[in-house]
């Protein structure tokens, strides 16, 4: 994405130039007799081509410089924002939940007063567990094996 | 004098009848639950239809849960369950924080509709707060 930007505006220049280019020399008088040149040069006195192209080559330098010294803006993911491996200790909470749920599936119901404790053990989860569990939770309840209320 | 209070009587009569009839419009939602075979379903209906209807059953409703993790965080997720007539029901949960704000757009005496899909996550949680799901004087 940055090459291509870096690229665009190198495009850019590269076309503003020519246009003050041809805009010069629409200004200036033609030669009748002109030795033979090089095509860029046919454009242009000899002097202000020189001047073009190694202006061109400045800004081609300077632009190619700047994109590697720029610093890298993408951000890099930190800890916070990686999903993490679950530790020993959080799987062994997820699994007593899991066992919790099957244990209300088992009775067929689940009162008032024992979903605000699951709920409250499934809270302690980290968060890819709570999602699991609230998900095992939901579907018992929403096939019948559970009755009760969230 | 028997003919005038028979009159008067029908006049008192008409005159309640029209009071009731000019209440404005009044509209009955009853819960409907639907469970799909994959697990996913959807439900609807009115507060006001679920709360005064023949039966001991229906119900239809979101909330909100903020759970302290023990950690010094708080966990917050948000539901919507269901009951129909034939005390079939639906439920589903989310912590997606979009759908979590509609629960606070609702009232009263809303109108209710929420879908899930096979996990039972929340997919979509809507609400209509009009003046003929309020229940009749």
């Amino acid at each position: 994405m940055k090459t291509l930007m870096t690229l665009s505006v190198l495009q850019t220049i590269g076309i503003a130039l020519l246009v003050v280019h041809a805009f010069r020399e629409e200004h200036l008088p033609v030669a009748d007799a002109a030795p033979a040149q090089s095509p860029a040069a046919a454009l242009a006195p000899a002097g202000a081509s020189q001047f073009d192209e190694a202006h061109l080559r400045a800004i081609l330098r300077e632009e190619l410089a700047q994109e590697h010294i720029r610093p890298v803006t993408e951000p890099i993911p930190t800890d916070a924002s990686r999903p993490r491996n679950p530790s020993t200790a959080e799987l062994q909470q997820r699994d007593t939940v899991a066992q919790q749920i099957e244990a209300y599936r088992a009775t067929g119901t689940i009162t008032d007063a024992q979903m605000q404790e699951l709920q409250a053990d499934i809270a302690k989860l980290d968060a890819a567990s709570r999602k699991q569990m609230l998900s095992k939770l939901t579907r018992a309840l929403n096939t019948g094996e559970i009755k009760g209320r969230l | 004098m028997q003919m005038k209070l028979q009159r008067w009587m029908a006049v008192g009569v008409l005159a309640l009848g029209s009071s009731v009839a000019l209440a404005g419009l009044v509209s009955d939602v009853p819960v409907t639950v639907t469970l799909n075979g994959d697990g996913s379903g959807n439900a609807n209906g009115s507060m006001t239809t679920a709360r005064f209807s023949k039966n001991d059953v229906e119900f239809i409703g979101c909330g909100l849960r903020r759970i302290d993790d023990g950690a010094g965080g708080v966990f917050l997720f948000a539901f919507c369950q269901a009951a129909d007539a034939a005390n079939v029901q639906g439920f589903c949960t989310t912590d997606n924080p979009n759908l979590i704000a509609s629960i606070g757009d609702q009232d009263d005496f809303s109108f209710i509709t929420f879908s899930w899909n096979t996990a039972g996550e929340c997919r979509s949680i809507g609400n209509s707060t009009q003046s003929f799901y309020i229940p009749k004087k």
